[in-house]
């Protein structure tokens, strides 16, 4: 463990590579499967950063927060799967109604 | 124990909302499943109003709070819902068999609610924001037959996941900066000579938080969503979201900016619990980043962007669309000026602002279960047909203008009054500026309504306007405008007293 404030860095920049990849995929892709694959890469590049820093800190700082980092990233793997779910669920729905799952076909309410 | 009766309110909630799941499998009964759910709303507004009394603490070992802020916009979350619930059952948008779920997942959110009013913690702040955004998500899809009301939620999901994505990694950036979780944390943290010295990416990561806070209440340029959401989802959904997030949106914004970054004037440390002192407030400003500034041009976009967009559009629905987000613009014009007068002004505002928009969408839910439609042709010619709706209807469009002697002049009154108490001229002339400008779209549709000539063809026989409830509430809900434009003061003492109880 002692070793990981020294890879730091790497850490934080593949998280910040996976919030990047993500928020572009979300961002470029017309499939809505595609965009919500990049909303969970964003979701994961966060999660990477809370245990990255969080292993960082650990016995830096003396206060009861020590385990804070880990069980947010638990948190949001959780969350993301639940947002995976009523995603698809839409998702669904939305094939159902017009037998595509294009973002850029959804244009019935516009103004 | 003495957090668990802090958060007694929710845990009303929660079991009305997990009851009336259960037995609506098998009481098929409307008025069970609506008077069980509102019992536990009534039961948990009373539970708010026996805490108000207690001193300003922190529960759970700083996750949440319990201060005047919390049960202030708790309360007010319930009071909403309530209304809507009442919309609801009047509403034949909401098909008879989805009941049981529909009340579920409304208490469900109320929850989610509650828990970001009084959300002191990163985690509990981001739980609290998914509850609702997630549930949000359902309820706008809810007449899945219909193309609309699903294409409304696959947008709201796509917009909604980015932003709370967005916002969790600003989270990560502030964590790993400060090492502080909590928002009081955050506060001490800019006390100490590291906080003074706080890198760029600190900022970075706020500024993400803040998108994500932003865009439920739907806050330029987060507000993409907000119009085809509004349009698409069933009416009394949209009055819902167009009250109840925001208002617990805002209360979660204030705490944001007051907890966690509140400094005294000249630097020194804030002490929350007097945020009544007139001079007390003003929020850290470091060399990096000037949050004067910004909330001030985030206020003017949002506004413009409200008010400019509805001009052109004919859905009643979508131009209260754009109008709600006009009126967070004028909401967060309070916490630009970043004194107690400001944010007194924004809670003042969030109770006459549910009053009238809720009374609007209430009309506009009953013109489109009749004719079918939320257009302007559909209103055209209210007056001669049903002409109670028609005139509660201009009371609530000339309110949500601010004219005098209307509620909503009052409220926009004590805004500008908190902004010139900053003399911030050029904001205050940019909002009067703004109001001129939506006088336009909502005298459009009070014209349509009483000067133009009936369009379409009315059903013969009962329609939901001769609903007696749905005339007792909208009567119920036009007269506080008239009254509260009047004789505020009690209101306006209340919302002081909610706020000299500050935790942090």
């Amino acid at each position: 463990m002692a070793g990981l404030a020294t890879y730091l860095p790497a850490y934080l920049i593949f998280a910040l590579l996976l919030f990047s990849f993500g928020l572009i995929a979300a961002l470029a892709r017309r499939s809505a499967i595609g965009i919500f694959m990049g909303v969970e890469l964003m979701l994961n590049g966060a999660a990477l950063n809370f245990v990255a820093f969080q292993a960082l800190r650990k016995g830096v700082i003396a206060n009861d927060s020590w385990l804070h980092g880990h069980i947010f990233s638990l948190f949001i793997i959780v969350l993301a799967a639940i947002e995976a779910a009523v995603a698809l669920a839409i998702v669904l729905r939305v094939f159902g109604s017009r037998q595509t799952i294009d973002a850029d076909r959804a244009d019935q309410l516009r103004g | 124990m003495r957090s668990l009766l802090g958060v007694s309110p929710v845990l009303v909630l929660t079991f009305g909302s997990l009851f009336i799941l259960v037995a609506g499998l098998w009481v098929r009964n409307k008025a069970f499943q609506f008077w069980t759910s509102m019992l536990s709303l009534l039961v948990a507004f009373g539970l708010f109003l026996g805490l108000a009394e207690k001193p300003a603490q922190d529960l759970f070992s700083g996750m949440i709070a319990h201060d005047g802020l919390a049960t202030f916009f708790g309360a007010f979350s319930v009071f909403a819902t309530a209304i809507v619930l009442v919309m609801s059952h009047t509403s034949k948008e909401i098909k008879a068999d989805r009941r049981p779920e529909y009340y579920s997942i409304v208490l469900a959110l109320a929850t989610g609610l509650c828990f970001m009013a009084s959300a002191n913690h990163f985690l509990m702040i981001y739980l609290a924001i998914e509850t609702v955004s997630i549930l949000s998500y359902t309820l706008a899809g809810f007449k899945r037959e219909d193309g609309k009301s699903v294409e409304a939620s696959l947008k709201y999901v796509v917009y909604g996941s980015m932003a709370s994505a967005i916002m969790i990694f600003g989270m990560s950036l502030v964590f790993g900066v400060t090492g502080q979780f909590t928002l009081t944390g955050l506060r001490e943290f800019f006390a100490t000579p590291d906080g003074a010295s706080a890198p760029l990416l600190l900022w970075v990561g706020v500024l993400m938080t803040f998108a994500g806070l932003g865009y439920k209440i739907s806050a330029a340029p987060m507000h993409m969503w907000t119009p085809d959401v509004y349009e698409g989802a069933p009416t009394p959904v949209s009055a819902l979201l167009s009250v109840a997030p925001k208002a617990a949106g805002l209360g979660l914004l204030i705490r944001f900016f007051v907890v966690g970054f509140g400094q005294n004037l000249d630097g020194s440390e804030l002490a929350v619990s007097n945020l009544t002192d007139p001079t007390a407030l003003g929020f850290h400003v470091t060399s990096a980043f000037n949050w004067t500034q910004f909330l001030i041009i985030s206020s003017a976009f949002t506004m413009f962007m409200g008010n400019l967009a509805a001009l052109g559009q004919t859905s009643v629905k979508r131009i209260l669309a754009y109008s709600s987000i006009a009126h967070a613009g004028y909401m967060l014009m309070g916490l630009t000026t970043q004194t107690a007068a400001g944010i007194e002004a924004i809670m003042f505002y969030m109770v006459i602002y549910c009053l009238m928009n809720v009374g609007a969408f209430w009309v506009a839910g009953k013109v489109e279960d009749t004719l079918g439609g939320d257009d302007l042709q559909h209103f055209k010619g209210l007056v001669q047909r049903r002409p109670l709706y028609a005139i509660c209807m201009a009371v609530f469009l000339f309110s949500l203008t601010g004219l005098p002697p209307l509620a909503g002049f009052i409220g926009k009154f004590y805004l500008f009054n908190a902004v010139l108490g900053r003399e911030m001229y050029g904001l205050a002339l940019i909002a009067g500026l703004n109001s001129v400008i939506s006088l336009y779209y909502y005298v459009k549709i009070a014209k349509a309504m009483i000067l133009e000539a009936p369009q379409l063809p009315f059903p013969q026989g009962k329609t939901p306007f001769e609903s007696r409830s749905s005339q007792v509430f909208i009567v119920l809900l036009a007269v506080p405008n008239l009254i509260l434009g009047l004789y505020w003061e009690p209101l306006m003492n209340l919302v002081r007293d909610m706020l000299s109880v500050f935790a942090g």
